[in-house]
């Protein structure tokens, strides 16, 4: 029975890795990058690398917009106040047309040019959660299944592994490569463990109200709102009033949700029913000391600006569940945690490419003995989810620093085309690896290096912050710091191509 | 490895369907049920009792799933999924009757 | 200043640890330059200052960050330390041999 279980374990981790790690490595990549996702923006808009907000600055800037979103009838008008990472207002509200996304300098408060980009915060960070795909929550169910699908393969993977406690440091570079891709698998795997398995639980529970409906659907007769209303306090106005309604002083409700909070600082402002008499404002508080990611909300009646009801601290399962999301959202301020998360994140990027290999690598000669095609198709779909996803992030970087501001095509606009780009890039590494099978992952580590390497350069050229100059000015580190990593990926990418190639020439000489 | 690996299209289609939609039946029905009972069993409150129960689904959920494959008998892991996933609905179906009353 | 000063001493306890754990391993133990077993006694001591020394990461870390984010730390830091006596193995194998050396005279 013994020998059995460890089988089924091992048909499972096997299978379940071939099938669902192209999306987890998207997932994972996705996520890692999204550790720095406000820093990617910075990198991508050039337009808010600015120098921290004054502390004090009047919300009313955002009167004009206000006015803008509530003639549009916009159903919501969304404020993000800026941050220790984050110099620029954000604001969001729906035209008939689309959604709007602008900055504010709030220093001057002159709204910045339209970016033109999705960047970290629209791009990446959505990717990683839901795919973009927003089609009856498909996307949110894909990333939850492979959420589930990596503490499947956590488990089982704990279970096939012989010699867990022996191999727990072995690590043998010299070895084959067969040998040393389960080595670095294993490693990476075992000792990436309890972030790896905590990081995709803490994802899932996350949108527990989505992957788990029963619970609240029994409970408030399937309504959500009811359940919202209960569990967080939040107040939500039941539709537009129809009748026109002001809107009170912005700085006064600020004012009197941080009393609320003892001076905390706040994170959003964010309007319901802009212009309708039945508007509600919602503040929500900043709370970057710990390590829960918060709910607490103030709502004041719009036209009056009177305090509705606010919410401070929350129950005890409750707050575990927002613990749980805060250390996955890592809003908070620490960078050494925020570092340890990138590099943990690339460990499990590591971690499923190395599957991947590993399972070709196996079973190659034996493919190629019994003709089996397996080998050719799995092969194509790793080298396009792992060279392919970095070529694609790539790309989206350089597409970004080389259209200028403004620019559309095909009915697209700039943003649209960075997007397009991303995809196109990334469908043509999958046709490349299943064409030309031999050379692919070769050939894709030099695009990476190549795209990566113009990336920098291209910043230099259009925006003139090269890395001495960003280095030397406190808020263009997030600058100096992607242009590092860029870098250092371009790098580590040159290498690994340099050492397929040699493999490759000395497999040739072997063969002749 | 060859008992399993030598399966079958139509039994592994089985099997599949199996773990991920009937554990995840299960897991559901079962968060249905201790949202609704714990409240009434305990002083929980009727929201941290859906949190709760919703969390703890996503750990039953993974258990399920690993016994959907380690379980060598195919019958008898759809006979216990049926019949977990009809008394947990059943039983949350009638509790939610008996909460409104009926 | 200190917190930097305290998150590198997490980062080294961690390292160490586990630097000890593994030497206490028959197969580090022999590729350190040591015999084929590592000596019981010394395995024991090893084994006992490793996680004594992991354990004192994680009361800096309580220190440093509070119950929260010293623990979120802890877990996160140890594993980052365990990567890189890895690669230390790996790589840069003579920087642990004194360290094996002594504890052989000493065992």
């Amino acid at each position: 029975m013994e020998q059995g279980f460890r089988a089924s374990m091992n048909w499972l981790h096997t299978w379940s890795g071939v099938v669902l790690g192209g999306l987890l490595f998207a997932i994972f990549w996705m996520g890692t990058l999204s550790v720095f996702d406000r820093e990617i923006d910075r990198w991508m808009a050039p337009m808010i690398r600015l120098p921290a907000a004054e502390k004090t600055f009047s919300l009313e800037v955002l009167r004009p917009l206000y006015e803008a979103a509530a003639a549009a009838k916009s159903p919501f008008f969304s404020v993000g106040l800026p941050t220790d990472r984050d110099a620029a207002i954000r604001v969001l509200w729906r035209e008939p047309s689309g959604p709007v996304h602008r900055f504010i300098d709030p220093g001057t408060g002159v709204m910045l040019p339209d970016p033109g980009t999705l960047a970290g915060t629209r791009f990446i960070f959505p990717f990683h959660y839901m795919l973009h795909i927003r089609f009856q929550d498909i996307g949110l169910w894909l990333v939850g299944l492979a959420g589930m699908a990596m503490m499947v393969l956590c488990v089982s993977g704990v279970i096939i592994h012989r010699k867990i406690f022996t191999d727990f440091f072995t690590f043998r570079p010299e070895k084959k490569p067969r040998r040393l891709i389960l080595d670095l698998h294993n490693v990476t795997g075992v000792l990436g463990l309890p972030f790896h398995f905590l990081i995709s639980l803490s994802g899932l529970v996350i949108f527990w109200a989505t992957y788990f409906p029963s619970s609240w659907q029994v409970t408030y007769n399937g309504d959500r709102l009811a359940f919202f209303a209960d569990a967080y306090g939040n107040v939500i106005p039941k539709g537009r009033s129809g009748e026109p309604g002001g809107m009170a002083s912005f700085d006064a409700m600020a004012a009197e949700a941080r009393r609320l909070w003892d001076g905390s600082a706040l994170r959003y402002v964010f309007v319901r029913n802009p212009g309708d008499a039945k508007s509600v404002m919602q503040i929500g508080r900043l709370d970057e000391g710990i390590v829960s990611s918060t709910y607490d909300a103030a709502y004041f009646d719009g036209p009056t600006g009177a305090l509705i009801s606010y919410r401070n601290g929350t129950a005890p399962v409750m707050s575990t569940q927002r613990f749980l999301s805060g250390l996955h959202f890592i809003q908070f301020h620490h960078w050494s945690l925020r570092w340890i998360y990138f590099v943990l994140g690339l460990a499990g990027c590591v971690l499923i490419a190395t599957g991947y290999l590993f399972w070709l690598e196996s079973r190659r000669k034996k493919h190629a003995q019994l003709g089996l095609k397996g080998v050719r198709i799995v092969e194509g779909l790793a080298v396009g989810s792992v060279t392919g996803m970095l070529i694609a992030t790539g790309a989206f970087f350089v597409v970004n620093r080389l259209l200028p501001l403004g620019a559309s095509a095909w009915g697209q606009d700039r943003a649209a085309l960075e997007v397009w780009t991303f995809y196109l890039v990334w469908l043509a590494t999958f046709a490349q690896a299943w064409a030309r099978p031999q050379r692919a992952w070769m050939g894709q580590c030099w695009t990476v290096a190549a795209l990566a390497s113009a990336a920098v350069l291209l910043n230099w050229i259009t925006t003139g912050d090269q890395l001495l100059r960003s280095l030397s000015h406190r808020h263009l580190w997030p600058i100096a710091g992607m242009d590092i990593l860029l870098l250092a990926g371009a790098a580590f990418a040159a290498v690994a191509a340099l050492r397929l190639s040699r493999l490759s020439r000395i497999g040739r000489v072997r063969h002749a | 490895m060859q008992r399993i690996a030598a399966m079958k299209a139509i039994p592994l289609i089985v099997r599949l369907v199996a773990a991920i939609g009937g554990g995840y039946g299960v897991s559901a029905g079962l968060v249905a049920v201790a949202a609704l009972a714990l409240p009434a069993m305990t002083a929980m409150p009727r929201s941290e009792a859906v949190v709760l129960a919703s969390m703890l689904a996503f750990l039953v959920y993974l258990a399920l799933l690993i016994w959907a494959f380690a379980e060598p008998r195919l019958t008898r892991l759809c006979v216990v999924l049926v019949a977990a996933g009809t008394a947990s609905w059943g039983a949350a179906l009638g509790l939610v009757r008996l909460a409104s009353g009926g | 200043m200190p917190d930097a000063i305290l998150l590198l001493a997490i980062f080294a306890a961690a390292y160490l640890g586990f630097a000890a754990l593994a030497m206490s391993q028959d197969r580090h133990w022999h590729h350190l330059g040591g015999g084929r077993h590592c000596p019981r006694r010394t395995c024991m001591v090893l084994r006992c200052s490793g996680w004594a020394l992991l354990l004192a990461a994680l009361v800096l870390a309580l220190v440093r960050d509070g119950a929260s984010f010293g623990s979120l730390l802890w877990a996160t830091v140890i594993t980052v330390g365990a990567l890189s006596v890895v690669a230390t193995l790996s790589w840069r194998v003579h920087w642990l041999r004194p360290a094996a050396r002594l504890l052989q005279h000493l065992g």
